[in-house]
């Protein structure tokens, strides 16, 4: 990929517990989470994480509860110091920043967005919004009339003299997404931000989340447990496993090659039709018929505009010029849910 | 509150030419006790503490041979006790105690002579910086004791009104303003309010920031908890006589009395308070980059506030129970003529003074709930 990378995290291990330096010798001694905890009562919070995340995409990080996905999104703003690893953004250690370094990290470059709001409940929306500019030591009138901009950007025109706790839940949200706009920080981290919400609003604010993201091309990092979510909004995917790093990569890569049970269980119950592109499918270079299908349309929409003639090829469309062809049969197959067999074993759930 | 009459003047225009007095009074009084007295107060706190941490080396060698004394006292009576004690079946009656020649070298040469010295050699360095605070009580008696009853009834009513906003506790302070004043209780209940309003501003100064360190720092909570315990836990006549040994039966006295006794639950309150600030808005106000001063101003403490005002409420519950054992060391007021009552066998004078007590503590309480009550309402309607 062409893109530079953004947050760089290098061998990132976390234990918990009253000797963390010295249950980690075990790790490294190839202990798992389950005996680290059974032998040397440590809980392994993430174990030997590896991942890249390149500037300006939604990089999703996936996994149950349970699975290390909020812990390590604090390891990036350093809420939570590591046992060992490194976290570079823009090539700096954030973990050998000092104190005041790592202030400015959070002020400027990485706001975050928390699972329960985490607004101020004696501070009104405006003041909410305003909170992290108002530390930078931005004057209240200057704070406020920037923060204005961003509660009129996520629809909450009006409510500025509002308290937290007379808004609604997907409202208030929609306060922890302005207030970590507000401070114009390149990298957004979201934890897990629209899972407390009700369906509807969720889907509501991914929306709301995808328009921003279109204009303001920062670098998200969000926590979620729904694979939907993740499909829907997110770049790349990661999957985490009891603290460990389990796949990663372009989305359909996962749903159409998962590396193992746990992911294939994952992705089991998912609409394939509707996550899986074109692109993914077709065999490139071939020549197709004269149906013809664009690469970035879903497999349930190219399969309405294949059914009248099921034994040709389509061709498969780039900006308008044909680069493959797409087989009914393929096509047939990927949307089909994956056998008991392979995607038994339900451990995980 | 008797020095002022209509009488005495004979015109009104000469009674209001002394009004622009009593507002200066009224400014003043506070003002003088805010800016000179308390500031004095601290700063010859300061130099006290200056002069006995170098006065250390001398007190430190004072305390090992009386710690040498007492442990050679120790050694030797035991090796008596163990001599001497009766070890029949007989003495199973009584718990052996200790010989009463160590009891009195524990007693005297462990406690009560090295208090005797501290006494002896700081007690007039005590009496230094407890003048201030003298002054500054009579600054407030003087204060309310000079202002003429109608301006003084206003004022009260008025503070009643803002903080409470119910009339019921308006004229709830009235009767009590009323009963006060019919029985002639007037002056005791001033000297009662000076009392109380500088037992609770020194209650305040020292124990949120002692509440905010406790919460800041669980070593230091766990330090203290245990003298926070003991202040509320020790019958407060114990701590009555080194007070009276420091500073005499004198008002002061009675002052550092309350405050010992009330303290606690304002220093407990503020560092639940703290602590129980979600974490959640914590861990907000870290990630976006707040100091620890930004998270204490404009989080914790705002958030903690309604408990903060839980402990002030009961600090002052605290000091006005106190008023009538601090009368046994020389607070004057209210509580002193309980205890005169007391000693004449007097019931309908204890019962008026008790009672006018009883009503001052009722309205503060009544009052400072509904304005802690209000304080979180606007924040909780609605979901």
């Amino acid at each position: 990929m062409s893109q530079n990378i953004k947050v760089s995290i290098k061998n990132l291990y976390k234990v918990f517990g009253s000797n963390p330096t010295e249950a980690l010798q075990h790790v490294y001694d190839g202990l798992g989470k389950v005996e680290l905890l059974a032998q040397h009562d440590h809980v392994l919070g993430l174990n030997n994480i590896n991942i890249d995340i390149p500037e300006k995409r939604v990089q999703v990080i996936m996994g149950l509860s349970g699975s290390g996905k909020s812990t390590l999104i604090r390891h990036l703003n350093r809420l939570i110091d590591p046992t060992a690893g490194e976290v570079e953004v823009d090539g700096v250690d954030v973990l050998k920043m000092n104190p005041s370094a790592l202030r400015d990290l959070r002020q400027k470059k990485m706001s975050m967005v928390f699972q329960k709001f985490a607004l101020m409940p004696h501070r009104t929306v405006s003041d909410n919004v305003a909170y992290g500019l108002m530390l930078q030591g931005i004057r209240r009138g200057e704070a406020k009339e920037r923060s204005q901009k961003w509660i009129d950007r996520v629809g909450l025109t009006g409510f500025e003299k509002s308290y937290p706790s007379q808004l609604s839940g997907g409202m208030q949200q929609r306060v922890g997404l302005a207030r970590a706009l507000a401070t114009d920080a390149d990298i957004l981290l979201m934890d897990e931000a629209f899972s407390a919400l009700d369906p509807l609003i969720r889907t509501d604010m991914q929306d709301v989340l995808l328009e921003l993201q279109a204009e303001l091309n920062k670098t998200i990092i969000f926590i979620t447990h729904d694979l939907d979510e993740a499909l829907r909004i997110g770049d790349d995917i990661a999957i985490l496993r009891d603290g460990g790093l389990v796949q990663q990569g372009d989305p359909q890569e996962i749903v159409l090659r998962p590396i193992d049970e746990y992911v294939s269980d994952f992705i089991m119950d998912i609409n394939r039709g509707r996550v899986l592109k074109v692109r993914s499918l077709m065999n490139a270079g071939e020549k197709g018929g004269k149906v013809e299908v664009d690469q970035d349309m879903a497999l349930e929409d190219a399969m309405q505009k294949m059914k009248d003639t099921p034994n040709e090829p389509a061709t498969v469309l780039k900006d308008g010029k044909a680069v493959g062809a797409l087989d009914m049969r393929v096509l047939i197959d990927a949307i089909e849910r994956p056998a008991p067999e392979t995607a038994s074993g339900n451990v995980y759930r | 509150m008797g020095d002022l009459k209509f009488d005495e003047f004979g015109d009104i225009w000469i009674f209001l030419l002394t009004v622009p007095g009593h507002l200066f009074n009224l400014v003043f009084g506070l003002g003088k006790f805010l800016v000179i007295s308390l500031p004095i107060t601290l700063y010859q706190f300061v130099i006290w503490l200056g002069l006995t941490l170098i006065e250390l080396p001398v007190t430190l060698f004072k305390f090992a041979r009386v710690v040498l004394l007492a442990g050679w006292g120790t050694i030797k009576n035991l090796y008596l006790f163990l001599v001497t004690n009766d070890w029949s079946w007989n003495a199973l009656n009584d718990f052996p105690s200790l010989p009463s020649e160590f009891r009195v070298l524990l007693n005297l040469g462990g406690i009560n002579k090295p208090f005797d010295y501290f006494a002896g050699s700081y007690g007039f360095a005590v009496k230094e910086f407890i003048l201030p605070l003298r002054r500054a009580m009579n600054d407030l008696r003087d204060f309310i004791d000079f202002m003429p009853w109608p301006i003084f009834f206003a004022l009260v009513l008025l503070l009643v009104f803002w903080v409470s906003r119910k009339m019921g506790v308006v004229l709830l302070a009235l009767a009590a303003l009323l009963f006060i004043g019919v029985f002639g209780l007037m002056e005791l209940a001033s000297q009662t309010f000076s009392l109380m309003i500088l037992s609770i501003i020194l209650c305040v100064l020292f124990g949120i920031p002692l509440g905010i360190f406790m919460s800041a720092s669980d070593a230091v909570d766990r330090a203290v908890k245990p003298i926070l315990d003991l202040m509320q836990t020790m019958p407060s006549f114990v701590y009555l006589i080194p007070v009276l040994i420091l500073f005499g039966v004198s008002p002061v006295a009675g002052l550092i009395a309350v405050v010992i006794y009330a303290m606690p639950p304002v220093v407990r309150l503020t560092n639940l308070g703290i602590r129980l600030v979600p974490f959640e808005v914590v861990e907000a106000s870290h990630a976006f980059g707040a100091t620890y001063i930004q998270r204490l101003f404009g989080t914790l403490i705002p958030l903690a506030l309604p408990n903060v005002f839980a402990g002030i409420n009961q600090t002052i519950m605290m000091a006005l129970a106190m008023v009538v054992i601090a009368a046994l060391v020389g607070a004057p007021g209210l509580g002193a003529e309980v205890l005169s009552a007391q000693g004449t066998v007097n019931l309908a004078r204890g019962l008026q003074s008790g009672t006018a007590v009883a009503l001052i503590a009722i309205v503060i309480d009544r009052s400072l709930y509904l304005y802690g009550d209000r304080m979180q309402q606007h924040r909780k309607v609605g979901h």
